[in-house]
């Protein structure tokens, strides 16, 4: 069932994109990713075919997303991008290292992990300075928190 | 002999140093699991960006040729290969590990890598200028099916599954569209205003390799952490050295099939180690001490994964193919530096193109003399936590992203493609055919576009495009890559369909 649904999004997906190239004033920029949305939507099609071929016979098992494990570091990932310009591209990163750096250690005593976790993020962070802005000349996002 | 011509660039200072220091650097990525080669060039590149070409890519070929090599500490010594390259190395390495023999598994690999990777490179530095000389004769026409080619090719032999494969590719294509287009100057599919100028190479290179392994590590499939190191022995390198060179039919083997696979478009490295590890195998009159620790096993799997390196770079030098999925993304490293493969490369670009090859064999050697003196420092680098090292890679995605183009958007781009392919993976969809497809995307558009304008003053369409000996060549390659798949897949279905009737028949 999942691989006839993936199939149909992307017969789906190659569709909108075909949609999406219709009705512009200048027909010729569209023409090539037509033909490529096209290709998807018919490539979406014998992946359905081949599914339907294959029905009844046992399909090699994909891996299973652990959800559980990975919507922590989703968020932290997701709050980083919300504010790293705001706050400044060191300190949202330095609290991103180290929100992923105590979460996923180890199981044990999450506070001796803080502990041993925020001089290490502090010491990655001053190295990417040096390195970003001392070596490479880079001029990063500071916010108001730096 | 231009190779020679150019060999004192390496020698200056600041080059030698990036040189050394990658190869240093490469060896303990490499050694680090869940590190892949891929990734480590990936989250290089913004690093070059600012360094001028010549630097730039002695580091990222510094770094291919020893985290591919790296790769064997922890296959060895951990039974975790430090990147798919290396999954054959673990097949005797780790056995020859648990029996007190670890330090001698690590000599012959790195011994072999240095071989098999020197052959490599000078395949190479013969090869590719002929080949660059022949692609002089491509016009529009060919130039368009030679991306189509590089793109089937890694859609179809570097994929599991043939169709998903071609639709990432695909995909990939379609995304090198966003943006401005290059003819008419419109803007195409800029849904947002982050999706302005179009989508950077790098922000997709860096989000399609590096985001996914994050959320593995996340996972914790990529942790060591629970997993034991064996001690190494005291053994003497010459002594090793002796034995490996005395070895010679399995290293010949180990480094023409690395030759051969490397040369084939998209193929890569953990092919050529499992087909050499194999061909070996058959050849052994030790066959039977395969998978129990046999130093052959050892050599054949690492000579033929770093004979690849080079090779690799013959289709992507001349024709914008890569050989293997780090390769296509050094062809992104050449693009932000704006070097353009093909024959420019060899007479415009002469000092960088021969002193970035000759650089590829200097960095074999210093990667063997690294490897056998600081693989007893390697075991540590396997010790850092799985969490750190996760975190240090989102962290050096973001600032490497960032300073491409200083443009935020570029970050929001890497992080949403890098996990819409982590989920595209889970069912069974690879980076490398999108980001093949992100890179040849603007070189099949303009391609065909001039064709189209050609042919609309010639005999038509398709006659432009589907005739003429180097076209009907260049289909004929993609007809047989698709075909070769199609089969390929249709017989593992036979022989798994085969095996189950068996186990039925068993129970």
């Amino acid at each position: 069932m999942a691989a006839r649904l993936i199939s149909i999004t992307c017969i789906a997906f190659g569709g909108l994109l075909y949609w999406a190239a219709l009705g512009s004033d200048t027909p010729k920029a569209y023409f090539f990713p037509q033909m490529l949305a096209l290709m998807m939507a018919a490539l979406g099609a014998a992946m359905l075919a081949m599914d339907f071929r294959s029905s009844g016979k046992p399909q090699a098992a994909w891996p299973a997303t652990q959800w559980y494990k990975i919507w922590p570091g989703m968020l932290i990932l997701a709050v980083f991008m919300a504010i790293a310009e705001q706050v400044g591209f060191y300190v949202s990163s330095w609290l991103a290292f180290t929100s992923i750096g105590v979460l996923y250690a180890p199981a044990g005593d999450r506070l001796a992990t803080a502990k041993r976790c925020v001089p290490i993020s502090i010491a990655f962070l001053a190295v990417l300075y040096l390195v970003f802005w001392m070596l490479l000349r880079v001029q990063l996002p500071h916010g108001f928190a730096f | 002999m231009d190779f020679i011509r150019y060999l004192p660039e390496i020698f200056a200072p600041w080059n030698l140093l990036v040189l050394v220091l990658g190869t240093a650097g490469g060896l303990i990525l490499g050694a680090a699991p869940g590190l892949s080669p891929t990734m480590a060039v990936a989250l290089l590149i913004p690093f070059t960006f600012h360094m001028d070409p010549v630097t730039g890519l002695i580091l990222l070929g510094a770094v291919y040729t020893s985290t591919v090599a790296g790769g064997a500490v922890s296959a060895i010594l951990i039974n975790i290969p430090g990147a798919p390259a290396n999954i054959a190395t673990v097949l005797d390495g780790h056995p020859m590990a648990r029996q007190g023999r670890a330090a001698e598994a690590l000599h012959y690999a790195f011994i072999s890598s240095v071989i098999g990777g020197v052959l490599g490179v000078l395949v190479l530095i013969f090869f590719t200028p002929i080949l660059a000389e022949f692609a002089l004769r491509f016009g529009p026409s060919e130039l368009f099916w030679t991306a189509i080619l590089g793109v089937t090719v890694i859609g179809s032999l570097g994929s599991g599954s043939l169709v998903k494969g071609l639709f990432a590719g695909v995909f990939g294509l379609w995304l090198s569209t966003v943006g401005y287009d290059p003819i008419n100057g419109v803007e195409r599919f800029v849904f947002t205003d982050h999706l302005q100028g179009g989508i950077n190479i790098i922000a997709a290179l860096i989000g399609l390799f590096a985001i996914p392994q994050v959320f593995g590590m996340f996972e914790g499939s990529a942790s060591s952490q629970g997993a034991s190191i064996y001690d190494m022995e005291n053994r003497s390198v010459l002594e090793s050295l002796r034995t490996n060179l005395r070895r010679i039919k399995t290293l010949a083997i180990g480094s023409i099939v690395g030759i051969f696979v490397g040369l084939i478009p998209g193929a890569g490295a953990q092919i050529a180690g499992l087909v050499s590890y194999d061909q070996c195998r058959k050849f052994s009159s030790r066959r039977d001490n395969f998978g129990k620790g046999e130093p052959d096993g050892v050599i054949a799997s690492e000579a033929a994964n770093n004979a690849v390196v080079g090779p690799s770079l013959v289709p992507l030098l001349t024709l914008s193919i890569p050989g293997s999925p780090t390769a296509a993304v050094l062809l992104g490293g050449l693009l932000i530096h704006g070097l353009f493969p093909g024959p420019n490369l060899f007479t415009t670009h002469a000092k960088v193109t021969w002193t970035f090859i000759d650089s590829l064999l200097l960095g074999q050697i210093l990667m063997g003399i690294f490897g056998l003196t600081m693989s007893r420092m390697s075991r540590w680098v396997m010790q850092v936590p799985g969490n750190y090292m996760a975190a240090a890679v989102v962290v050096l995605a973001v600032f490497g992203t960032y300073s491409v183009e200083n443009s935020f958007s570029d970050v929001l781009v890497m992080m949403t493609l890098g996990s819409g392919m982590y989920f595209a993976s889970k069912v069974g969809f690879s980076a490398a055919p999108v980001v093949l497809g992100i890179i040849l995307g603007p070189i099949a558009e303009n391609n065909f576009m001039q064709g189209r304008l050609i042919a609309g003053t010639q005999n038509g369409l398709f006659t432009y495009f589907c005739t003429g000996s180097i076209n009907l060549f260049l289909i004929a390659l993609c007809v047989i890559s698709v075909g070769y798949s199609a089969y390929a897949e249709l017989r593992a279905r036979k022989q798994r369909k085969a095996q189950e009737a068996e186990s039925w028949q068993h129970a």
